[in-house]
């Protein structure tokens, strides 16, 4: 059996020089378009490429038998951002090159650090302390970017907390719900044919309702609303089996969701370019006039990418606001195509299929928990913006995981692949 | 000709991605594989956990012991006894004999009781099944000592400690079943 896992380890090798492979044909490809600087091209692709293949050898000596299938996606994601980074901006291109680095880094040092990550259960309400402080300090410290204020500036850099707290976010939730998850799956009263759950049970579900519409009032962040509650759904039904608490909690969402509409005009705007046609915003002026310009270029950069693509460099993707960050996606789309667009979500859908698969392999009800959380903070996060920039849900302004421009976001996500990876290294470990 | 070649890349580029995921979904089908063969060669190894000693309640005739689960409230070797013309219902309500929080358990599940010397097991409608031996059941049925129960992750076994003095013709099929 110890053959299996370094087996395994040679996908993860051979699947990362595969990927390099595209990285390279991409990196070709933009710098004939851009005629751009051979020498910075050249270290551009090949140092990331070099990085994440040192990182699987070093995984492979220290006999770290993790899914081998999950940094593979990861890589292929990364190296999607940074060619298409360097088509729309060499500048963006060169910092997210070097937050790539730093965020391998903090990879390797989360899979050496917190191997032991089951001893983190026990700080819960540490997680519950940081995340608060998180928050709150950009309110009062903090450098707006974007209409939101949640940057923190450190000179040569910003910092955006809100990326870091998702991770407390799911680290607190799981250590909570492993302690109490008796009293979650237990009945204690019976009314009319259906089980319902006692005031401790509540109290956590009403708790994590409150702190999303709390995001959404205050942070006028939408997104992170919907991702925090999901994630939180998705754990508890990971702990419970229980569709009722699924149901209860989608319909205090929907409730949630209503009520903003009618008070808040940023979401109204919001639902209104979604559910109306968008063309109709166009005449209007101020807030809603750029938003749903945003949208509206997004669908015709997506539109204009036929089958297979205009080709890298070959599209006008330019004309979309934030199209480095939000909008990635529909620049991928504009220049690969459906195929293109199509391939990006499968990668997503087979990230969450491992990750899933970290979580049933794993003995303990935090380790599942905590793997289980997580993906579902990926795929969520995925889903919302690609069903934002495609109008298939109201935009809300969250990061592509891997491919946007963005340090925080980036090394956020390289935490949270370590920390999969550690879970899945502990299932296999004693197979 | 430098358009050419960049057309080229560009094709490559769009080719590479899916190569990339044809070959990840590949090694993942041999991955997924090679795992199956070492779990069914680890499988025939595991020795079957033994029972421990059994004390039973005075008066009681067969019983229940806990093999494994996955609920810290119903720990293995734990023994359930069952009096004759005895009924035990299983399942996550607490309103059962024999209490379960498992995620795959359902509210009420099923129920084990005695009718004219013997045991039967019956289905109550749960989503996941009730497995007799590993195999789902989907009538009332008769058990027999050292039977098998699964329900989720909890597995039972059934003991027959004493029979009592008109002792029923065991193994009749034709029987109906007591309403629970």
């Amino acid at each position: 059996m110890i053959s299996a896992g370094e087996e395994s380890r040679k996908y993860e090798i051979k699947l990362l020089v595969l990927a390099g492979l595209y990285l390279a044909a991409g990196a070709y490809a933009g710098y004939l378009w851009r005629d751009g600087d051979a020498r910075s091209v050249l270290v551009g692709a090949s140092v990331p490429a070099l990085g994440f293949l040192l990182v699987a050898v070093v995984w492979q000596a220290l006999k770290f038998r993790a899914d081998p299938f999950l940094l593979p996606v990861v890589a292929m994601l990364s190296y999607t951002g940074l060619v298409f980074l360097y088509r729309l901006n060499p500048f963006y291109a060169l910092r997210q090159f070097f937050w790539m680095i730093i965020g391998l880094f903090f990879l390797f040092l989360t899979t050496r650090l917190f191997t032991n990550y089951r001893r983190l259960s026990e700080y819960k309400y540490i997680y519950a302390l940081m995340g608060a402080l998180a928050l709150i300090t950009p309110i009062f410290l903090g450098v707006e970017q974007g209409g939101a204020k949640s940057w923190l500036d450190f000179g040569y850099f910003h910092i955006q907390p809100s990326e870091f707290v998702k991770i407390l976010v799911v680290l607190f939730l799981a250590s909570f719900m492993s302690e109490n998850k008796m009293v979650l799956t237990q009945d204690t009263e019976f009314f009319r044919g259906f089980y319902f759950p006692g005031p401790r049970a509540w109290g956590p579900l009403l708790g994590m309702w409150g702190i999303s519409l709390l995001l959404l009032v205050f942070q006028r962040d939408l997104g992170a609303a919907l991702i925090y509650f999901g994630t939180f759904l998705a754990m508890v039904y990971v702990a419970t089996a229980r569709m009722l608490y699924i149901s209860i909690g989608v319909g205090l969402f929907m409730t949630g969701g209503a009520l903003s509409y009618l008070l808040f005009d940023h979401v109204r705007i919001r639902v209104n370019i979604w559910l109306l046609n968008p063309y109709g915003f166009f005449e209007l002026g101020d807030e809603a006039y750029n938003q749903a310009y945003q949208v509206i270029q997004s669908l015709f950069a997506i539109g204009a990418g036929g089958i297979t693509g205009t080709g890298l460099g070959g599209g006008f993707p330019m004309f979309i606001p934030a199209v480095h960050t939000d909008f990635i996606f529909s620049a991928i789309t504009e220049e690969m195509g459906l195929l293109g667009g199509i391939a990006i979500v499968l990668l997503y859908i087979l990230f969450i299929f491992r990750g899933l698969k970290a979580a049933m392999e794993s003995r303990d009800d935090f380790s599942k928990l905590l793997a289980a959380g997580l993906t579902a903070l990926m795929g969520l996060q995925a889903f919302t913006i690609i069903a934002g920039v495609t109008k298939l849900l109201p935009l809300t302004g969250v990061t592509l995981p891997f491919i946007s421009y963005g340090g925080s976001s980036l090394v956020a996500n390289f935490i949270i692949l370590g920390m999969l990876m550690n879970i899945s290294h502990e299932a296999r470990i004693h197979e | 000709m430098l358009d050419l070649i960049l057309t080229v890349f560009r094709y490559i580029f769009l080719i590479m991605l899916y190569v990339f995921i044809f070959q990840l979904i590949r090694m993942m089908f041999l991955d997924l594989r090679s795992g199956e063969v070492m779990k069914e060669a680890v499988g025939k190894k595991a020795a079957e956990p033994l029972p421990v000693e059994i004390k039973p309640l005075p008066g009681s005739v067969a019983g229940l012991v806990v093999l494994s689960s996955g609920d810290p409230g119903l720990t293995p070797g734990s023994v359930f006894s069952l009096m004759p013309e005895d009924q035990a219902t299983l399942g996550r309500s607490s309103k059962n004999t024999i209490t379960m929080v498992d995620p795959f358990a359902s509210m009420d599940h099923a129920a084990v009781y005695g009718s004219d010397g013997q045991y039967w097991i019956e289905d109550r409608g749960s989503k996941n099944g009730t497995f007799l031996n590993d195999v789902r059941i989907k009538k009332p049925t008769v058990l027999a000592d050292k039977d098998k129960i699964r329900i989720g992750d909890v597995s039972m076994q059934f003991l027959r400690w004493a029979y009592e003095v008109e002792s029923g013709n065991r193994g009749g099929t034709g029987k109906e079943a007591k309403r629970g």
